[in-house]
């Protein structure tokens, strides 16, 4: 990569950079951040995702209507890829689950509601695939062609994934209730 | 449609992304499968506590830490060889490989033609062509994923770039006063096609196609840092931030200060409808100024490639929209300079629309008409029910003897309420209720809301006995056969219908009142029809003496536990002064009280007195009706006796709370003098309507839906939190229905979601039935000239009635409707007369 050719970070493309940053940013971190259960690693994950898009900014270019999507299937990926590099998914979400619950601002904690608390965990507990998926539809408001987009799958299968997980989690409450 | 089947949609269904026609098999099959219902009601628990849950903070910080952000632009600018482009299914890399090489030597001549037409119009750019490549990843198998990472990559395709001739030349509002330095380089043209033809040489060639795939840049996790937020136009709360979609992020944009195309682009991105005023459309600002950009390939020769649809491009580049028009081949951009004005003018005619309901605002006093109201401001729309039809049968009157009805004595919810919506009566609870919407065709940008409630048919056993005292006008207006001639059917039908249970009293009044038939068993059909026969007219009309008669008689005949009521046949013309008019109500109201009910029967037309005829069936508690023809004395005295009789439930009140997420506003049509307060509806003491045997009514509404796209809504609805109890997060808003039962004189009260998945997203998919109500309401609100229709014709409604006419052909009432409104256009009006 050293023979790259390097572009100027011009003031006029890094307000560029800033816009898109802005627009992305807030809606990517809370989708990671469900995923990842951990804020900080969110970041990161964010991160190296905006930076592999910026790769790919030729001066000239506008974002298309196609970029929300590879955002998401790339933060997607790179978060699949935190939690794989540091091998400890289930470390991770149990010592996160544990400083989330003690909450340290005291301010945006509302009472917990066990049953939503639970669902967050069997909302984890899903392969990662169904998590995207549902994250996608049920967070981020994606439509069934966006996260066709995403994952590159039809958007019939995408209904199936969705649809199998929601029954997951449906049976799962239900032996709970029982 | 199958269980199996109707399964597998059934999360589609109840977040509302199926298409009409599936979604309307669904519904049809939930309503017949118990199982399958079962489910739906699992599946719909199951999202709303996800959608509560995935709401709740999870510490997700609002932005990157400055840490982060930094990091971003310095990495950013550093350019890969080969930049952009992501694929699919690398896996395919060896196959795909080979189709590349055929592909890109189609595309070779597609840009060699495109690269002729182009430097025609764009002489002064710089090009470039570059291969983009990028690894892709198939998520389902992790482990393939490393392998991935490390080499399976594909060259796509070519980048055919040009560097924007004039883009500084575009009007930009935000940055007229320092425009940036021109970054143009100008080629000669004649260089152009040559450059190009050499660079799409090199492609075929496939020289430069590359297929290592850097490696991802691996960041340490970066010590975590306090967020601190760093300085920003319009920052924007996390509260409001969904409620106000973008606002935030348009003002951040519009902050910096970006080249106008470029903050253009992304606020259109934002938000597709409600922006174009802001941003001026690319096409229509730049005739002939720019000339360039940048082509890529379109995704979907990439998806020609792998076998799939809509791989899309990552980066999408501006260009000369007239050349490339029509192209399919970057359909993609080609439609945008169209799109553009296309959506200015929506939203202009989405002002023009709402112009009227601003001034209606003024306005409505003089008419009567429901305002639009906020849904977040009053969330609550609190009414008491009527069944009533009369206005509906009197405005049919009124045009076919050639005559528009006065505006003042149309009355939407009557015109509704008179058709069958062919709800089924519920079997052991009192009341069912049918929720169905879709866009409205008469509001543009509107939705209908149709809430239907039906009430439980008594069987023979539970039917009370009647006493009913019939105050029958024979003045002298009434001695014509539309009048008394009717009276005498109409009372000749009534008492065939009776049981052996059920008393007769009869009353005429013209100048004096008097009895005419002592109460008598309806069983004894002979003296009762020789009664009415006798009747003969004369005279003035002294309704305030008929009044105190008729009730003294049904006082003194009272049956309790029993049906009893008073009813008034009357050509309306009631010679009364207001202190006599305020008299004869207060009696009316204080009779009610005891438990005798009062039901008016219009007759003819004359100084037909409408209002003060309705008056008196409020207050009384009874039902109004107009008896215009044989066929109308037939529904009113035979179809609809036994549910005018017997009365299953007192006093109901409806409440309609909205979920101001989902709705924006609201407007309820008709009912405008059934409004209640908000406060009213669990008070037990106030006065409502009353609900026969298996009657049923209907209520519309006009819905203003939040974010208008049906993608912001859901997006809107699964960021907000949920309001109140039974509201859940998905629901449009909750019908609530509180009355006394008559059997057991208990106040009850039922709650009815307003369920997203029964939002149909085409008008013309909805059922007939609820066409048909759009119609009618559209209808009556277009007759009594409510400023809401303003610019909706009849020829309009007609038009839509039509279909539903040939649908439901058996409906004699609908046929007759499609008269009334096709006719309805070369009517004078009534006030000539």
């Amino acid at each position: 990569m050293s023979a790259n050719p390097s572009i100027p970070l011009t003031p006029e493309r890094r307000q560029q950079m800033e816009a898109v940053v802005s627009l992305h940013e807030e809606a990517l971190l809370a989708y990671a951040t469900r995923i990842l259960n951990n804020a900080a690693a969110a970041q990161d994950v964010v991160q190296n995702a905006f930076i592999k898009l910026f790769q790919h900014w030729r001066d000239g270019m506008r974002p298309s209507k196609h970029m929300k999507t590879w955002l998401y299937r790339v933060t997607h990926n790179e978060a699949v890829d935190y939690i794989r590099r540091e091998s400890r998914l289930r470390l991770l979400h149990k010592k996160h689950a544990e400083e989330r619950a003690d909450c340290p601002d005291g301010i945006h904690c509302p009472a917990r509601d066990d049953r939503l608390a639970m669902v967050l965990e069997h909302v984890h507990a899903l392969h990662p695939r169904e998590q995207q998926v549902l994250l996608l539809r049920l967070q981020q408001g994606l439509s069934y062609h966006e996260i066709a987009e995403v994952t590159g799958r039809s958007e019939g299968n995408v209904g199936n994934i969705l649809h199998h997980a929601i029954k997951k989690l449906a049976a799962k409450l239900a032996r709970v209730a029982t | 449609m199958t269980c199996d089947a109707t399964q597998r949609q059934l999360t589609s269904y109840a977040l509302a992304d199926l298409d009409a026609d599936n979604a309307a098999m669904v519904t049809a099959h939930v309503e017949t499968c118990s199982s399958c219902r079962q489910m739906l009601a699992r599946i719909e628990d199951t999202l709303d506590l996800l959608c509560r849950a995935l709401t709740q903070p999870s510490g997700a910080p609002a932005r990157l830490s400055a840490q982060h952000r930094n990091a971003i632009f310095e990495e950013g600018p550093v350019i890969p060889e080969k930049p952009l482009r992501w694929i699919f299914k690398p896996h395919r890399a060896l196959a795909a490989a080979a189709a590349v090489l055929i592909v890109v030597g189609v595309f070779a001549g597609l840009f060699r033609m495109l690269g002729v037409r182009y430097a025609s119009v764009s002489p002064s750019s710089e090009r470039y062509t570059r291969y983009i490549s990028d690894a892709a990843r198939d998520e389902t198998d992790y482990a393939e994923h490393a392998k991935l990472e490390a080499g399976g990559a594909e060259p796509i395709t070519e980048l055919h770039e040009e560097m924007p001739a004039d883009i500084n030349a575009l009007p930009d509002p935000n940055y007229a006063a320092t425009p940036p330095p021109p970054q143009t380089v100008r080629v000669p043209a004649s260089r152009i096609s040559e450059a190009a033809g050499k660079q799409l040489s090199t492609v075929f060639n496939g020289d430069t196609i590359v297929t290592a795939r850097e490696a991802a840049p691996v960041r340490p996790p970066a010590p975590q840092v306090p967020a601190k937020p760093a300085p920003r136009a319009g920052a924007k709360s996390e509260s409001g931030r969904r409620a106000k979609p973008d606002e935030g992020r348009k003002a951040n944009i519009a902050a910096s200060r970006l080249r106008q195309p470029v903050q253009d682009e992304i606020l259109s991105s934002l938000d597709h409808a409600s922006r174009p005023g802001d941003a001026p459309a690319e096409g229509a600002a730049a005739p002939g100024a720019t000339a360039a950009g940048f082509y890529y390939r379109n995704g979907a020769d990439a998806s020609r490639r792998n076998g799939r649809r809509g791989q899309p491009d990552t980066w999408e580049v501006s260009g000369e929209k007239q050349s490339i028009r029509g192209n399919v081949f970057f359909d993609d951009f080609a439609g945008r300079p169209k799109e553009k004005p296309a959506e200015a003018d929506t939203e202009e005619e989405v002002e023009k629309e709402e112009e009227p309901a601003t001034r209606g605002a003024l306005r409505t006093r003089a008419w009567n008409v429901n305002p639009f109201r906020d849904a977040p401001k009053h969330p609550f729309s609190t009414f008491s029910i009527d069944v009533d039809t009369a206005s509906y049968t009197l405005a049919r009157s009124y045009m076919s003897r050639g005559l528009l009805p006065p505006p003042e004595a149309v009355r939407t919810e009557e015109f509704v309420n008179f058709f069958d919506y062919g709800y089924k009566a519920p079997e052991h609870a009192t009341f069912r209720v049918y929720v169905d919407a879709a866009p409205s065709k008469f509001g543009r940008g509107l939705h209908l809301l149709k809430i239907g409630i039906k009430g439980r048919r008594l069987g023979r056993e539970e039917q009370r006995p009647a006493m009913l005292t019939f105050l029958i006008d024979t003045s002298g207006s009434m001695d014509q056969a539309d009048r008394l001639g009717l009276v005498r059917k109409a009372l000749r039908l009534l008492v065939g219908k009776l049981g052996a249970r059920d008393r007769i009293a009869i009353v005429q009044y013209d100048s004096h009142a008097r009895l005419v038939l002592a109460p008598t068993v309806a069983s004894d059909r002979k003296k009762i029809v020789a009664a009415v026969d006798g009747m003969q007219c004369g005279g003035s009309t002294n309704l305030e003496e008929g009044m105190a008669r008729a009730y003294q008689i049904a006082a003194r005949n009272f049956v309790p536990g029993g049906e009893n009521r008073v009813l008034l046949l009357s050509d309306g013309v009631a010679n009364l002064g207001a202190v006599a008019a305020e008299d004869i109500l207060k009696k009316v109201e204080a009779y009610r009280r005891q438990g005798i009910t009062c039901s008016v029967f219009g007759f003819g037309m004359g100084s037909y007195d409408d209002e003060m005829l309705e008056t008196l069936a409020n207050k009384g508690d009874g039902n109004y009706a107009f008896v215009d023809s044989d066929a109308e004395a037939r529904r009113v005295f035979v179809d609809d006796l036994s549910a005018t009789l017997n009365t299953i439930a007192a006093d109901v009140k409806i409440q309609v709370e909205f979920n101001q997420r989902r709705v924006k506003r609201y407007r309820q049509m008709g009912y405008e003098n059934r409004q209640l307060k908000d406060e009213q509806f669990r008070d037990d003491t106030v006065d409502a309507g009353e609900v026969g045997s298996g009657q049923s009514v209907t209520a519309l509404y006009e819905l203003e839906l939040a974010g208008g796209g049906l993608q912001d809504l859901q997006l809107q609805m699964s960021n907000l939190r949920s309001q109140s109890g039974d509201l859940r997060f998905q629901d449009l808003g909750v019908v609530r229905i509180r009355y006394r039962r008559l059997d057991t004189g208990a106040v009850e009260e039922i709650a009815h979601p307003i369920r997203a998945s029964r939002l149909v997203k085409r008008f013309e998919a909805a059922g007939a039935r609820f066409r048909l109500a759009a119609c009618v309401a559209e209808f009556a609100e277009i007759l009594r000239g409510s400023p809401f229709a303003a610019g909706n014709e009849h020829a309009h409604v007609a038009e839509q009635l039509r279909p539903v006419a040939l649908e439901l052909s058996l409906d004699t009432r609908v046929q007759e409707l499609l008269r009334l409104v096709s006719g309805a256009h070369s009517l004078g009006s009534s006030a000539v007369q």
